[in-house]
């Protein structure tokens, strides 16, 4: 009798918390689905038109011009290929070493590890400024060079911490029954601690990947051969362009007689927003069935 | 001591692999993290930037015994408005931002329907990477008076007999700041915890069903604490972040597009406001002096909360 | 009458110029040495002619080879950052044989970070911090390139020109752009900037209140609250923060161009210390957000912003430039609407007299410096003799003829807007600007039937003086007297709309007075006496 009313009970709970995940759920894809749908109803609205505010639903003046002039930067398509090679070699460098490093300091019985720690979180709280680090960056030699991606990004603290926490999950009988077969630490981390950490790998590629794709700061300062500038960049560098020969009759001292143009940056914008999403978009469901449990097909634990 | 001697040197040659990866690590971070770094000294000086690299080093010290640029900044008439603001807007954010990703993760963990889960869980994640300049334009379409949305409907409805200013209004700004940022950040923290749900033991879930537990038992008693390594460590973090942001962000960009000269008092954050009178003034040495006390004060926070999180849990980061 | 023989005048004199240049399209038919680009011996075939700039023996037109040079262009709203792909920059490279390696700046602080870590290119082409390049340790001084290079250019230029880049070491490292002399001020006939700063009126609105009269500061005020009553949800008035001179120029208050005035006697003081002044100029304002007569929200709008605003339909007046009346009518016009605005041509009197009195401090506009780095600067002083000539002049200014614009009945120039501007390439490499040359192109409206500009920048001219000592008190960068000038700007930009907008006299009473207790909590007194000094020194010369 008990039990049945128990059994009774846990079933009406559980329907109660059904209808507010549910609840949840919606909300949440309702507000952070209109924003995106704006953004993109904007990035097809004639730039004029745009600014005079009051559009909600649909592009009131429908206009490709904002494609179009991201489409006709000089050195798009060669900037669009830098990125996707910044982005998948430097993904997959930065993982591995970010990995392998995060996974000797989630040993507790490490020595130095407090040491070894300290020094990591140190640099994600102090910084030199942008001077120092230009000197650097010169002195190396990585100036108008590609390695300027990639090898200053090989330690991200913040994901090297993500990581260690979840190999610190991991229990030690794993690596315990590998060692008494007779494997080495880095034999270990390829053949045991690798595969079940699906969900950590697809995450970190995930944040990795999209940093990245963004990036441009360091195209900015760092790189002057076109060639070698980033997507990112170009997009950047196009808007602010627009915006402000946009805003030239305020500086008193601009060119007149600036025609006024359809394009502007409230427009185009978006419409780079959503050239530089795409591509995030299309590779996010192979990573996504990683790390949302129910979603792959065949559990992986175990 | 030789024994315990000889046992350390056995230890560390069994782990030699380890220490040597961890070594190239920070071998990586003393390159190109710790060689800059060193520009931090100017903070102590009277630097010019006509004085060139070396001028990092040759400048000489400032007044006060170095400490010129701090005390301009603590005597700073705003120092105080920033100062609380700063506070203020951070930790209104972790009240929200940091609990909401997790509660969105358990939700979206609890649901059933597969296909929508996916959906949900896809275009949550969308806004992180709408730029805020253009989150800032979405929200003045709809805030302003003139032309905005909600203005137009409460007049139109008669609810209001004139449009409200949220935007250029002391007020409103900690409001927007927050919810901006709760509403941007959500999906991608939770994608975080998502992941670290699925590392918990499914078994445990069984064994629950057995025993009648209800879906809100199993939510409380095993999800949760199945995350709580995860969430201790990203709260650290986020404590750490409460000077310059929150949640490991910055509200720079917040400041420096909602904000304006009429809702400063309520919208100028140290971030921004070292940059207004530090880098936009060139003004090198007291901006790095200012990100310096940033720094120091983060550190601080992150020290502080990781041993305390040690002592309540058990569980910290070092 | 004349006035308008003034403006003929000027107009001739205009004609002249350019009928004059237009004869000698050059080729590349002076160009003898082969290899040796910047070989010192250049000095004119026949010294016994006069030189002018359509001498074949001016230096630059000697050696036309090509030649490259490093730039840095701190000019970051460029639409390009290359040389070589717009109409100027090529037309440039054709007549001179000089292409750069363009690196744009990305922020306020990328030239500094260059400089810092010691990378110089060969030329730099900065508007801000200027004074900051103007010592051996950086640039190469004029005076001593030119006599080397190009004797005769010194001919060519304006001694006050010079005299106006002259530094405390005799040296002058640049000459500056949009310069304009005392001579220039002291004409009446000249016109002023384009960016004036002016209020403007709706004409239907005017009329429906019964067109009263615009003169004084409580016309205005009169007329707003007739607005108000007639039009419930129009703003009345909406200034933004980049167009907010006008009121206050007009109030007797002036420190947009420089933080100091000179009285009667010689002596400096500042504008922004006289609180009993600013009172009423603030309270002013407040009152006018208390009665509902100015917006708050715009008081934080950009151009475009307050732009959409006037095109919305519903701004009575407005301050802006006085450029922007003929921005906003086209506006209106593209719209199909046919509301207009009338810009005043006359400022608001204030206490019955006008107030208005600015004085131009400023020495020019921009420089090109001639780093220490630059190996080989022979070429590249020779290209500012192209620079400055009229004929370089207008090709920087306005663009290629015929491709870019088109010279109408007063030979002024129609720029051809179906290109666009990253096509042209105009104000972008303008190394040798001048102040008319750009003006003339204002003059030139596209909505002829409607344009206001044009008198306007007339119209203003007769309030103006200049003092090019005043201009020689503007601080060097990272120096104490810098800091404090940056820091009460500052304090003004944080704090001026948070006392505008207090909600009662007793919240404007202490915003106002903690305004004043942390600006005078500054240096001011030092940062005078500074100033006082080299003005004093630079009157004596």
């Amino acid at each position: 009798m008990e039990r049945r009313k128990n059994k009774i009970r846990a079933a009406m709970s559980d329907r109660v918390l059904d209808v507010l995940v549910i609840l949840i759920c919606v909300l949440v894809l309702v507000l952070t689905f209109y924003p995106f749908f704006y953004s993109i109803i904007i990035s097809f609205s004639d730039g004029q038109d745009a600014l005079r505010g009051g559009i909600y639903l649909w592009p009131r003046k429908f206009s490709l011009e904002n494609y179009k002039a991201v489409l006709r930067i000089d050195y798009i398509y060669n900037a669009a290929v830098i990125s996707v090679l910044r982005t998948l070699v430097g993904t997959l460098v930065s993982l591995s070493f970010s990995g392998i490093f995060a996974y000797s300091l989630s040993h507790k019985n490490l020595y130095f590890k407090r040491f070894y720690m300290i020094v990591l979180i140190i640099p994600m709280y102090f910084s030199g400024g942008l001077i120092p680090y230009y000197m650097t960056i010169r002195s190396l030699h990585l100036m108008n060079s590609f390695w300027v991606y990639i090898l200053p990004n090989l330690v991200n603290a913040f994901n090297v911490i993500i990581m260690i926490s979840f190999f610190r999950e991991i229990p030690e009988s794993l690596e315990e029954a590998a060692k008494i077969d007779g494997a080495g630490y880095l034999r270990i981390y390829f053949q045991v601690i690798l595969p079940i950490s699906a969900p950590l790998m697809a995450t970190m590629a995930l944040f990795i990947g999209v940093f990245h794709w963004n990036a441009w700061t360091d195209a900015a300062f760092f790189i002057t051969d076109k060639n070698l500038k980033t997507l990112s960049f170009v997009l950047i560098n196009l808007i602010n362009q627009t915006e402000a020969a946009a805003q030239l009759a305020q500086t008193g001292v601009g060119t007149l007689g600036v025609k006024q143009s359809t394009i502007v940056g409230e427009t185009l914008r978006p419409a780079a927003m959503m050239i530089t999403i795409l591509p995030i978009i299309m590779v996010y469901p192979f990573l996504q069935k990683y790390f949302v449990k129910g979603i792959m097909i065949g559990s992986v634990k175990g | 001591m030789p024994r315990s001697k000889n046992k350390f040197l056995k230890g560390l040659r069994s782990q030699l692999a380890l220490q040597m990866i961890a070594i190239a690590g920070l071998f990586v971070l003393a390159v190109f993290a710790y060689i800059p770094m060193s520009g931090i000294i100017i903070a102590f000086k009277d630097y010019k930037s006509a004085a060139g690299f070396v001028g990092f080093f040759t400048s000489p010290w400032t007044s006060q015994n170095g400490f010129k640029h701090f005390i301009a900044f603590f005597s700073d008439p705003w120092f105080g408005r920033v100062l609380k603001n700063t506070l203020g807007i951070s930790v209104l954010k972790l009240l929200f931002s940091f609990p909401a990703p997790i509660i969105f993760a358990l939700a979206l963990n609890e649901l059933r329907l597969s296909k929508f889960k996916r959906v949900v869980q896809t275009v949550s994640y969308l806004p992180h990477f709408i730029s805020w300049v253009v989150v800032y334009g979405l929200v003045f379409t709809f805030l302003n008076t003139q032309t905005g949305f909600v203005s137009r409907i409460m007049v139109d409805l008669g609810l209001w007999s004139e449009p409200y200013n949220f935007l250029a209004n002391e007020s409103t700004f900690w409001t927007l700041a927050v919810i901006t940022d709760v509403w941007k950040e959500l999906g991608w923290w939770s994608i975080i915890f998502l992941a670290a749900i699925t590392g918990i033991d499914p078994g445990l879930y069984e064994a629950a069903k057995v025993d009648g537990a209800s879906r809100w038992r199993c939510v409380w008693h095993i999800t949760l604490p199945g995350i709580k390594g995860t969430v201790v460590v990203l709260l650290i973090l986020a404590l750490g972040g409460l000077f310059s942001g929150g949640m490991g962000g910055s509200n720079f960009d917040q400041t420096y597009l909602m904000g304006n000269n009429v809702n400063y008092p309520t919208s100028m954050t140290i971030g921004y406001y070292a940059y207004q009178t530090g880098i936009l003034n060139q003004r090198y040495s007291y901006a790095t002096a200012v990100g310096l006390f940033q720094s120091v004060i983060s550190v601080t926070l992150v020290g502080l909360s990781n041993w305390s999180s040690k002592k309540l849990t058990g569980e910290g980061i070092v | 009458m004349k006035r308008l023989t003034g403006f003929i005048l000027a107009l001739v004199m205009i004609a002249a110029l350019v009928s004059g240049c237009s004869s000698s399209q050059p080729a590349s038919s002076s160009s003898t040495s082969s290899g040796s680009s910047s070989a010192a011996a250049s000095t004119s075939g026949s010294s016994d002619e006069e030189v002018t700039w359509d001498s074949n023996s001016l230096s630059w037109k000697q050696d036309t080879s090509p030649v490259t040079y490093s730039l840095f262009l701190d000019i970051s709203w460029a639409p390009m950052d290359v040389w070589g792909t717009d109409h100027v920059s090529q037309k440039v490279t054709e007549l001179t044989g000089v292409s750069f390696d363009v690196t744009k700046a990305q922020d306020s602080s990328h030239l500094d970070m260059l400089m810092a870590s010691g990378s110089y290119p060969d030329a730099i082409f900065v508007y801000r911090n200027k004074h900051k390049y103007e010592n051996p340790n950086v640039s190469q001084p004029w005076n001593e390139l030119i006599p080397e290079y190009a004797p005769e250019f010194t001919d060519l230029i304006d001694p006050s020109a010079i005299e106006a880049a002259t530094k405390d070491d005799g040296n002058f490292y640049t000459l500056y752009t949009h310069f304009r002399d005392e001579s220039y001020w002291e004409d009446p006939d000249l016109p002023v900037s384009y960016g004036e700063p002016d209020l403007m009126f709706r004409d239907d609105v005017m009329e429906a209140i019964g067109s009263p009269k615009m003169e004084s500061i409580d016309d205005f005020y009169n007329a707003l609250k007739l607005v108000k009553e007639k039009y419930a949800d129009y703003t009345p008035y909406l200034e933004t923060s980049l167009n907010n001179s006008a009121l206050k120029n007009w109030m007797g208050i002036e420190f947009e161009y420089s933080d100091f005035k000179v009285d009667e006697n010689g002596k400096l003081y500042m504008p922004l210390r006289n609180q009993e002044q600013m009172k009423e100029y603030l309270s002013f304002k407040n009152k006018l957000v208390r009665e509902g007569l100015m917006s708050v929200e715009g008081l934080t709008y950009d151009f475009e912003k307050q732009k959409q605003a006037v095109l919305a339909g519903k701004v009575f007046s407005t301050a802006a430039q006085i450029y922007d009346v003929d921005i906003f009518n086209s506006g209106l016009n593209d719209a199909g609407s046919d509301l207009r605005y009338t810009a005043l041509d006359t400022p608001l009197t204030y206490d019955g007299s006008v107030q208005y009195a600015p004085v131009y401090a400023s020495a020019g506009f921009a420089g090109l410096y001639i780093t220490t780095a630059c190996k080989e600067p022979g070429r590249l002083i020779r290209l500012m003799e192209f620079m400055r000539s009229p004929e370089g002049d207008r090709l920087t200014q306005w663009g290629v003829e015929g491709a870019d614009y088109t010279l109408n009945a007063d030979n002024l120039p129609v720029i051809n807007n179906d290109i666009e501007w990253k096509v042209r390439g105009d104000n972008v490499w303008y190394f040798g600007a001048s102040f008319m040359v750009e003006t003339e192109k204002a003059m030139v409206p596209a909505n002829p039937e409607f344009s206001q500009v044009t008198n306007l920048m007339y119209a203003f001219k007769k309030y103006w003086s200049s003092d090019t000592s005043l201009s020689k008190c503007e601080p060097l960068p990272e120096t104490e007297e810098s800091e404090t000038k940056t820091s009460i700007q500052t304090l003004w930009t944080n704090n001026c709309n948070i006392i505008v907008t207090a909600r009662d006299d007793a919240e404007f009473e202490q915003r106002f007075k903690t305004f004043y207790d942390d600006l005078e909590r500054l240096d001011l007194d030092g940062y005078i006496s500074w100033a006082q000094e080299i003005y004093d020194n630079a009157k004596d010369k």
